[in-house]
């Protein structure tokens, strides 16, 4: 067990490297020991697979490793983030070494020679390698050609592909990494915050809480039977408890995004509804109006200006409910608290229950 | 020059994509094909829309953009991944008046499903072929090419590869069965009527039956609308299946249809459209009847009706006058009634047979159509008749050394309706050709096909069959 977990560690090493210009210095001999390692361990993948112990313990492995690579940025990326990983792990390596320029000519030609030997040459297994290198070839080319054909995006759809399929990768990781430990989650989640950019994080956030429970997250795989069950939407949980628990991105959430697809999401999580609506009564206590110019404006530049206050209520009243009616009744009982009054301009909450009235 | 394409593939990456997943561990190969599948699934629904929202010109794809994607789709057809979007493409209608599609785009989905490199829904394919003429025409070729003029085929397999194909189903759609129709018209006269074709036109038949029950309770197109040219009496008679009536009623609904035939072709030489060929081919679609005729006139122990006789004369060479088909009729006659002596003899020898079947005036030789209707009575003869059994297999075995002659156990069950360059003499039909064996197969199989359809309790018959049947094939 231990030779086996030294020889995951040296691999990972290799897979690490061949992404780098180290590749410059490996000779034929070294891309073909390079590969039968990835084979070897393909088939430790296979075999140990169905045995649980086995299992988890290369799997935390692996976590720690990944946990180091953390820091030592990108580059240091060996790709191997779980146990089944290991499955394609051949195709990994040779898929890096066929897309870096700094392989050296006499170790690329071994590397075509040892992927397409050529018919008659491989065996069941070398195929499979090959035809996964292929489909995945294509799959790469198809979807630069939708993109360079301006297929890739929909200028009027509500689902950006590109964000969906971060939003996936999101909850997958998530939850492989809640499997290792309950810590995973959140350090995985803090980290991605850290590191940014922090709107297309937000962006990504939404779009896995607004994943359809019913569809695993992530591409389906080959080898399914040796996938772990999957609990539909855990990941999804760990993300609500996280934002739940980290008033700053929080806020920066409610701010930043959609005021429709605030509301989906809320409509989908109660959970962050509720916060959701303290934080919106806070942005409007935080308003005060501009008597010259007749309008509620914020102290700060960064406040988001009245109408971004109104169109979030507006989207609210417009969803179903107890959406709409928990929107209004806290809007009442600010307006009650205030005093109460009917003439415009000395309350933000008469204001709004106003302009709600008026719009609808 | 293609390997470096396929590198390229390799080489360059989504940026935006790319970073976040490496941040989380993954390398591209983890989120290729899930964008893939997200960006697939946003243009689906992005077709969809646009079809649900008719008129709306705001959210309306724009034609130009159907048009481009469907171009782009062509090299990419064969990726599982696509099937959602070419299925989508096929069943959208925009509101153009002429096609948005690129041609090419119905010429890359059609090879695909023939190849079965794609795996699309019926109503897809319907889609194609309806909007896709060449298409269409392509599939039947291909499916001619596959059962027709490849290695011989027995009818199960020939019943596969139909119900694969999906033209019978597809021919729900009229517009479809006329053209499939028109196709194995187009075969039939310029193989001279050949029995591969023959076999092949009626199997295709007995799926779009099939296909056309279940498809609808309340039949979605007028019969009138798949056989135009037919009176509706004539097609509603054959679609019955001879398995709904009762074995010894089947030759009351054999003689409506055979009495409606001669009718519409007598009229037809006073000069009314289509011609003694339009009635045969109308017939010979239905090979639960077709075949039957025979075994009938075989069977039914009274007097043979003059109605039958007809028809049998008719299916074997329709384009005869009446004259000759008046002596092709008296020769049967006088067949059958040496074949019906010999049916209650307890002793029974390949010369009997020979002369039963071989007696002509003069010596003259049938032509050739006749002769081949004889032998396909002595054959149906051999598989009933208990004597038959005994010396069918010394017939059949013997075949080509017997000096009698008689062999008469390799016939073509079906009907060159044309003259044909194929000349048997009865007289000397040992004259075992590859070609005759190759009938006879098709008779058995075709016979054996039908036994089972029609749930025929014939044990005895069944199993000679089989046996002649493998003893055939087997055959170097």
């Amino acid at each position: 067990m231990e030779s086996l977990s030294q020889q995951l560690e040296r691999f990972s090493e290799v897979l690490a490297v061949s992404r780098t210009a180290h590749v410059r210095s490996w000779d034929p001999a070294t891309v073909r020991r390079a590969l039968q390692w990835a084979r070897y361990l393909r088939h430790v993948y296979r075999r140990f697979g169905r045995h649980a112990g086995i299992r988890l313990a290369l799997e935390r492995r692996l976590q720690d490793r990944w946990r180091r690579e953390d820091g030592s940025g990108p580059a240091a990326f060996s790709g191997l983030t779980n146990f089944r990983a290991l499955g394609h792990c051949d195709l990994l390596l040779s898929q890096r070494l066929l897309g870096n320029r700094a392989l050296g000519d006499a170790a690329f030609r071994c590397l075509l020679q040892q992927l397409c030997p050529g018919p008659g040459v491989q065996d069941a297994e070398e195929e499979t390698l090959q035809d996964s290198l292929a489909l995945l070839a294509r799959r790469r080319a198809a979807v630069h050609l939708l993109r360079a054909s301006g297929l890739g995006e929909n200028p009027a759809a509500r689902r950006d592909p590109l964000v969906e399929t971060q939003a996936e990768l999101l909850l997958r990781r998530l939850q492989e990494v809640g499997e290792a430990g309950a810590e995973g989650p959140r350090g995985l989640l803090s980290g991605l915050w850290a590191r940014g950019p922090q709107n297309s994080f937000l962006e990504v956030i939404a779009a896995a809480l607004l994943l359809p429970p019913s569809s695993p997250p992530g591409p389906p795989q080959k080898e399914l039977e040796l996938e772990s069950p999957q609990a539909p939407g855990e990941g999804r949980h760990e993300l609500v408890q996280w934002l739940l628990g980290q008033a700053d991105t929080m806020a920066a959430f409610c701010h930043s995004l959609p005021a429709g697809l605030l509301t989906s999401v809320v409509g989908r999580h109660p959970e962050l509804f509720q916060v959701y609506l303290g934080l919106l009564t806070d942005w409007g206590r935080r308003l005060h109006y501009d008597l010259q110019k007749g309008v509620w404006v914020g102290a700060e530049a960064r406040e988001g200006p009245w109408e971004e206050l109104y169109s979030r209520f507006q989207s609210l009243c417009q969803a179903p409910s107890p959406l709409k009616d928990e929107a209004l009744r806290a809007l009442e009982t600010c307006k009650a608290q205030d005093g109460g009054f009917e003439a415009p301009g000395l309350s933000i909450w008469t204001d709004l229950l106003s302009a709600l009235g008026s719009g609808a | 020059g293609l390997l470096s394409h396929i590198l390229s593939a390799f080489r360059f990456d989504i940026k935006e994509v790319g970073l976040f997943t490496q941040s989380l561990g993954y390398a591209p190969a983890d989120y290729y094909p899930g964008l893939l599948k997200n960006m697939v699934l946003s243009l689906v629904s992005e077709l969809r829309e646009n079809h649900l929202n008719g008129f709306n010109t705001q959210r309306r794809m724009a034609p130009e953009r159907v048009r481009s994607l469907s171009r782009v789709c062509i090299p990419l057809v064969t990726l599982p991944d696509f099937e959602p979007l070419v299925e989508a493409l096929l069943t959208y209608h925009g509101h153009e008046p002429q096609e948005m599609l690129w041609p090419e785009f119905f010429d890359a989905v059609n090879e695909a499903f023939l190849l079965k490199k794609i795996s699309l829904p019926k109503s897809a394919i319907v889609c194609l072929w309806l909007r896709h003429l060449p298409s269409l025409e392509r599939a039947t070729l291909h499916l001619f090419e596959k059962l027709i003029f490849s290695e011989r085929n027995s009818l199960r397999r020939t019943e596969c590869f139909m119900k694969e194909s999906l033209l019978p189903q597809a021919a729900c759609h009229p517009a479809i069965f006329r053209i499939v129709d028109e196709m194995f018209r187009y075969a039939l006269l310029e193989t001279d009527g050949a029995p591969e074709v023959l076999a092949t036109l009626q199997v295709f038949t007995c799926c779009f039956v099939e296909a056309l029950e279940k498809e609808d309770n309340q039949l979605k197109f007028a019969l009138k609308t798949y056989f135009p040219y037919a009176p509706p009496s004539l097609v509603m008679a054959l679609l019955q299946h001879p398995k709904d009536i009762p074995q010894g009623l089947r030759h009351q609904p054999l003689r409506r249809i055979a009495e409606m035939l001669r009718e519409s072709v007598e009229d037809q030489t006073h000069g009314s459209c289509g011609g003694p060929f339009e009635s045969w081919f109308l017939f010979v679609h239905f090979g639960g009847w077709a075949d039957t005729v025979a075994e009938q006139l075989l069977m039914s122990g009274a007097e043979p009706p003059e109605a039958l006789l007809w028809l049998l004369a008719f299916t074997y060479s329709p384009r005869d006058g009446s004259q000759p088909r008046a002596q092709t009729m008296a020769e049967v006659k006088a067949v059958l009634g040496h074949l019906r002596k010999l049916l209650r003899s307890p002793t029974l020898s390949a010369r009997d047979l020979q002369a039963a079947a071989g007696e002509r005036p003069g010596g003259a030789t049938r032509p050739l159509a006749c002769g081949q209707l004889i032998r396909h009575l002595l054959l149906n003869f051999l598989l009933w008749a208990p004597a038959g059994h005994t010396i069918a297999r010394e017939v059949i075995s013997h075949h080509g050394h017997t000096q009698e002659g008689t062999v008469p156990g390799r016939q073509p069950r079906a009907a060159p309706p044309l003259p044909s360059p194929r000349l048997v003499l009865c007289e000397h039909p040992m004259a075992q050709t590859e070609e005759t064996a190759r009938e006879t197969i098709g008779f058995l199989d075709q016979t054996l096909d039908r036994w089972d359809r029609l749930c025929m309790e014939a044990p005895a018959s069944r199993r000679l069959a089989r046996e002649l049947l493998t003893e055939l094939c087997t055959r170097p």
